[in-house]
């Protein structure tokens, strides 16, 4: 509507409790409005009372169950699943963001088509024409088609990729985005097929331990599972008999971690790992303890230098012993191995290097990540670094006849501009984005062909990492969908249909009567019935389906001797060009950067900033002195790869020869709150095109920058300061008597 | 015009400090149950966000100071500043619920309770809600929609309340002890956030507050008697 | 339009009281008056009847009522309503002894009552009535699968917050805030039904009234 909505108009559209529609009432004169009811309602639906449907929340990979209330055919609210074991009825502030999503304003309505490439005018184009097109494309590429997929991906989804990409003999998808690259998801993995022979992700049972040491881990912010955790950090606080557990955060700057924790180490940048040896070596060498751990100590500790490395890390050699008295006394001590960490040097190693510590300390409350409970049922395998190099290097070959882009893999946002992945596009004859919304890759695709949103989508989802007990989350449509998208797999199927020896393979009427096949395979559940019928319905009711007779203790896996080295950490740039370290985190409200389009997540304030709409550089006040710059400045951060424009935020909390930079914006497309309304940086873009020594990881962590001031100005979008007076300094005599 | 005589309920939250890990994921379900517009960035940089409830973050100690969290929210004290301010009633006390109540019509923009307010958690919408279709379609249809002009802060969910209530009349039985949840306490994931009735001897409020050392409320002494209470940071039996 | 009249030409007679004259006559009156307003009697001809306690306040002009129906006078300031999609008279389905809650069945178990399906009239003019031209209209709309644009009659402000439900727990009969629906060619608005005191005063004189002394019963 044109005219500007006043007060009544307003109250009138949204506090409506009965069957209304106001869209209409711009054809009558006020107060009168249209009240459409249904043509034909759903049956378990009464207008007015909301009915509460469960499905999977997919804003990360973790697979939390949620409950999103239903009112009249409009999704109003999500809540956490109270029966799902993994979040306990909680949820993680993207989880509650996901309705925008579905409601986006900037979604895509139906298909379209780019005649240029990076023009960004799409024309709408139908489902036939759509579906024809990809045909073409998929029967032209043939063996020479990727499909690139993100962590988010629903198994049965990801099924028919590899079965459609095995039928053309092209190799399988490929998982990969920024979210998993961002928290070392493939090192972590490959660590545990290192040292426990099973390639999955470790699963830390923080609720049960009593003494954690965190290298660098943003375990209650984005990392591996944010609501589990967190309901895991609630019970780690409060355990029995007033034993409150104390946790350790090793880490460069500060984030919500370090301010929950007992004893922040603000260590040195790429030395987590190193820290993490020094101790197992100190535990060796002490020899206090139960006589167990002393013995696996002196097993499995590496022949380093505590001295040394403290010299490295900064950390006093007193603290480094005491940490470790500490950790080999505690009754359930715990390791959890960071981010950071996995981002240099050998980031296999490194995170071994850390379980290393939970080997030590016997199998309590170490844990991995049980595998699907059923044949047939796929779990997203996230690939190691060196196959996404090696993916670039065959595009700019051109020998890459297709790419399909499911999802917020977002490669073009997500992968450091020194790769050059969008160059490489020009090779590729035919790009293709499923993704809802358009993004940096949709951008540069020829065919968008959006795929319903999570919300309106079927699935499932087999949890990963599973706390111990196998999970298979189920995904089902709480609305009608919205506009004239298709599910992917509908459009795989119709494509495949057209493709010889491809519809051999994809021989479903639809993807709904494969997911039905692929559950069907599982064994006997907490929520079981007599007869398929049953059994699919109360999957879909209860959101899940549980082992029977229920979760067993974290398993705790036999361990093999493994030599594990760290190297010293070394950095890209030279030190006298690029004095200072810098250090990327994922924020709790927008994560990899696909919270950026949704106002709930990017307008929020980020806890440790309070900023909302920005990203900053985070710099230490004597720096800033120093630089000459103060809040509010911009400044221009260059590496050996790139630069970007950043204002500043100035903090005592971050060291001083490190510069922390949020990822999660810097977007130029993804819609008006993430491309045009919001404004930060992709700090990706001073990252280099190199991985780790293992290939397992992109080398982001061990990056060197200058910083330059630029003169201009921005006033800083924060909360604090702003409403009493927040965000000041207090002392600690102050903290201990209120806080 | 507080007293405790004739209450039904005494809605009480308890805000455990040592939990609290600042994640927002109160704050994000508080704009997504409660309707409360997010506002854009030069409105925000004019110092007019709106967030019902709010993380405060507190630096403590020399550098490097670590950060202490405070979830800040309307704390419906039992002797607000708010009330006695207001020409039009439109911030006014339940004394069945021990609740401070915002009435959308009734307000007229004096701003003069914000102003009162010790804690600064309310907030006036100085422009309207800018929520482009579709989403109005996630508006929540149980609470009103403000435009410019009016005041809001906090409710304690009342919407939730009436609902738990009417349903409890409607069956013919009492409220269970910890049958109300806002949506803040709903999905704080490490249940930082308690709430129910004081009243109620089976509520986990009740327990909880019960000889609790660390129980305190913000700016006590303004003698404004919050319905929150604070759980201040615990120390581990950890020596280190 | 002029600033104001020339001046007349006072008739001599009168106006040839001097201005020192008018002063003492004023101030006399003035000072009378108070005289006469500080007496006993003065006051209990002049002051507001104040209520004793326990009763409500009398209203000159308006006469106590037992509060059902309720009788507070409405003045209208709505348009006259729009012509609905499809002239559906109520008068015709009542007639035949069909109930309100077949139809508009939230009442009971929903803060609204809603409005009845496409599907649901089709359910039984399928068969009934099907060759009359109302019926042919809805008809239309169901084979479009299209909803009928209805024009909403009862409707309470954005700011108010209402549910059926206990109402009619309470035994509530739909007539008694709807009209006489049942009688009703087209609906019309019941005239008195947008006004706080009405709902007001129908909850002080009922035997187990939630009494709406707080805002938030209805307000939020």
């Amino acid at each position: 509507m044109g005219r500007r909505i006043g007060r009544r108009d307003l109250l009138k559209i949204g506090a409506a409790s009965a069957v209304a529609a106001a869209l209409g009432g711009c054809e009558f004169p006020r107060p009168w409005v249209q009240l459409e009811p249904y043509v034909r309602p759903p049956e378990e639906q009464v207008a007015g009372v909301g009915t509460w449907y469960a499905s999977t929340c997919r804003q990360c990979p973790a697979g939390c169950g949620i409950i999103v209330r239903v009112l009249n055919g409009r999704a109003v609210k999500i809540e956490g699943n109270p029966q799902h074991p993994l979040n306990e009825g909680k949820l993680c502030p993207r989880g509650q963001a996901g309705l925008q999503d579905l409601y986006n304003p900037d979604r895509l309505q139906g298909p379209v088509r780019q005649a240029v490439r990076g023009s960004r005018q799409y024309q709408a184009i139908s489902w036939e024409q759509a579906i024809t097109d990809l045909r073409t494309g998929l029967a032209q590429a043939g063996s020479s088609l990727v499909v690139w997929a993100d962590c988010t991906i629903s198994g049965h989804l990801l099924d028919l990729f590899e079965r459609l990409t095995a039928a053309l003999g092209a190799p399988p998808p490929l998982v990969f985005d920024l979210y998993t690259a961002l928290s070392g998801y493939a090192a972590l993995s490959s660590a545990d097929a290192l040292l426990f022979g099973r390639a999955a992700l470790p699963a830390y049972g923080v609720e049960e331990a009593d003494v954690v040491l965190s290298f660098g881990a943003g375990f209650l912010s984005t990392w591996l599972s944010t609501t589990h955790y967190g309901v895991a950090f609630g019970s780690f606080r409060q355990r029995p008999l007033g034993q409150r557990g104390y946790l350790v955060q090793f880490e460069p700057r500060s984030g919500p971690e370090a301010a929950k924790a007992d004893l922040w180490v603000r260590l040195h940048p790429g030395t987590e790992a190193l820290v993490a040896q020094a101790l197992a070596r100190l535990i060796a060498d002490a020899g206090e303890g139960p006589p167990d751990r002393v013995a696996r100590a002196r097993a499995w500790a590496p022949a380093v230098d505590p001295a040394a490395i403290s010299a490295m890390s900064g950390v006093p050699l007193e603290d480094l012993r005491r940490l470790a008295s500490t950790f080999v006394t505690a009754g359930r001590p715990l390791a959890i191995p960071g981010a950071a960490l996995t981002g240099h040097g050998d980031a296999v190693a490194q995170a071994a290097a850390v379980q290393v510590l939970n080997v030590i300390a016997g199998a309590a409350g170490l844990g991995i990540s049980s595998g699907p409970p059923a044949e047939g049922l796929l779990t997203a395998v996230v690939a190691p670094y060196g196959r996404v190099q090696r993916l670039v290097e065959r595009m700019r070959a051109g020998q890459v006849g297709a790419l399909l882009v499911w999802g917020a893999a977002n490669p073009a946002y997500a992968l450091p501009p020194a790769l050059g992945f969008v160059d490489a596009l020009k090779q590729v004859p035919l790009v293709v984005s499923f993704r809802p919304i358009v993004d940096e890759t949709a951008v540069w695709a020829d065919l968008v062909l959006p795929d319903r949103t999570y919300l309106e989508a079927w699935g499932y989802d087999v949890v990963e990492p599973s706390f111990g007990m196998p999970l298979v989350d189920s995904q089902q449509p709480v609305v009608q969908p919205l506009y004239n998208t298709r599910a992917t797999g509908e459009v795989l199927l119709e494509v495949a249909r057209g493709i010889p020896v491809a519809a051999a393979a994809l021989p479903w009427p639809d993807e709904l009567a494969f997911l039905r096949e692929r559950i069907a395979a599982l064994p006997a559940g907490v929520f079981n019935g007599a007869g398929e019928e049953v059994r699919w319905a109360r999957f879909l009711q209860h959101g899940f389906w549980q082992l029977a007779p229920g979760p067993a203790a974290l398993e705790a896996p036999q361990a093999r001797l493994q030599p594990v080295m760290v190297p010293a950490p070394s950095f890209q740039g030279a030190a006298g060009e690029f004095p200072f370290f810098l250090y990327i985190y994922m924020p709790v409200l927008l994560s990899d950067g696909r919270g950026a389009d949704k106002p709930w997540l990017v307008g929020s304030p980020d806890p440790m900033t309070t900023l909302m709409w920005q990203t900053c550089a985070e710099i230490e006040t004597n720096t800033a002195i120093k630089l000459g710059v103060t809040y509010g400045d911009i400044v221009r951060i260059t590496s050996p790869y790139g630069e970007v424009e950043v204002p500043v935020y100035v903090l005592n909390s971050v060291r001083p020869d490190t510069i922390a930079i949020a990822a999660g914006l810097g977007h130029s497309a993804l819609g008006r709150f993430a491309g045009e309304e919001a404004e930060g940086p992709n700090p990706m873009a001073l990252v280099g095109a190199g991985a780790d020594a293992s290939g397992a990881s992109m080398a982001w962590a061990n990056i060197r920058v200058r910083v330059a001031r630029t003169g201009r100005r921005v006033a800083l979008a924060k909360f604090e300061d702003t409403r009493g007076s927040y965000g000041g300094f207090v002392n600690q005599a102050f903290a201990d008597q209120y806080l | 015009m507080a007293d405790a005589t004739q209450a039904e309920h005494k809605w009480t939250m308890v805000v455990d400090l040592d939990k609290c890990t600042g994640c927002q994921a109160c704050v994000v379900a508080c704009h997504a149950e409660n309707n409360v517009p997010i506002r854009n960035k030069s409105e925000v940089q004019a110092n007019r966000a709106q967030h019902w409830i709010r993380i405060e973050r507190y630096w403590v100690g020399d550098p490097p100071a670590k950060a202490r969290f405070l979830p800040m929210l309307c704390q419906h004290c039992n002797r607000a500043p708010c009330e006695p301010v207001c020409p039009v009633y439109a911030s006014v006390h339940s004394q069945r619920e021990h609740l401070n109540l915002q009435v959308y019509n009734r307000c007229v923009g004096t701003r003069y309770c914000n102003n009162n307010c010790p804690y600064v958690v309310r907030y006036f919408n100085f422009y309207d809600p800018y929520f482009p279709a579709p989403l109005t379609e996630q508006l929540n249809p149980d609470v009103t929609v403000r435009t410019a002009g009016i005041m809001e802060k906090c409710t304690f969910c009342i919407q939730r309340i009436n609902r738990a209530e009417q349903q409890a009349r409607t069956e013919g039985r009492d409220l269970g002890p910890d049958e109300v949840i806002p949506a803040c306490v709903q999905t704080c994931p490490p249940s930082a956030l308690l709430f129910g009735d004081l009243l109620n001897p089976e509520s986990r409020v009740s327990k909880v507050l019960a000889d609790n050392q660390r129980a305190l409320r913000v700016l006590e002494h303004l003698g404004t008697e919050p319905a929150i209470y604070y759980l201040k940071g615990g120390k581990s039996y950890v020596r280190f | 339009m002029a600033w104001g009249r020339e001046r007349e030409e006072p008739q001599r007679h009168i106006m040839r009281i001097s201005s020192r004259l008018r002063f003492l006559v004023s101030g006399a009156a003035i000072l009378g008056l108070l005289w006469v307003g500080s007496s006993p009697r003065a006051r209990t001809l002049l002051a507001v009847p104040t209520p004793s306690p326990g009763q409500p306040p009398t209203i000159a002009g308006v006469s106590p009522n037992p509060g059902f129906p309720p009788t507070v006078p409405f003045v209208p300031t709505r348009p006259p309503v729009p012509p609905q999609p499809v002239p559906f008279p109520h008068v015709a389905m009542v007639s035949r002894g069909v109930p309100c809650l077949f139809c508009h069945s939230g009442a009971t178990t929903s803060p609204a009552a809603g409005i009845p399906s496409v599907y649901q009239c089709m359910g039984c003019h399928l068969v009934i009535a099907r060759d009359s031209p109302l019926i042919r209209q809805v008809q239309a709309y169901w084979e479009a699968q299209q909803p009928i644009p209805w024009v909403r009659i009862y409707r309470l402000p954005g700011f108010v917050q209402f549910s059926h439900r206990p109402h009619l727990a309470a035994g509530l009969n739909c007539e008694a805030c709807h009209g006489d629906v049942g009688q009703m060619e087209v609906t019309v608005p019941y005239p008195a039904y947008k006004q706080m005191g009405w709902c007001l005063e129908c909850h002080e004189h009922q035997p187990n009234p939630l009494p709406l002394t707080e805002c938030q019963i209805c307000h939020y």
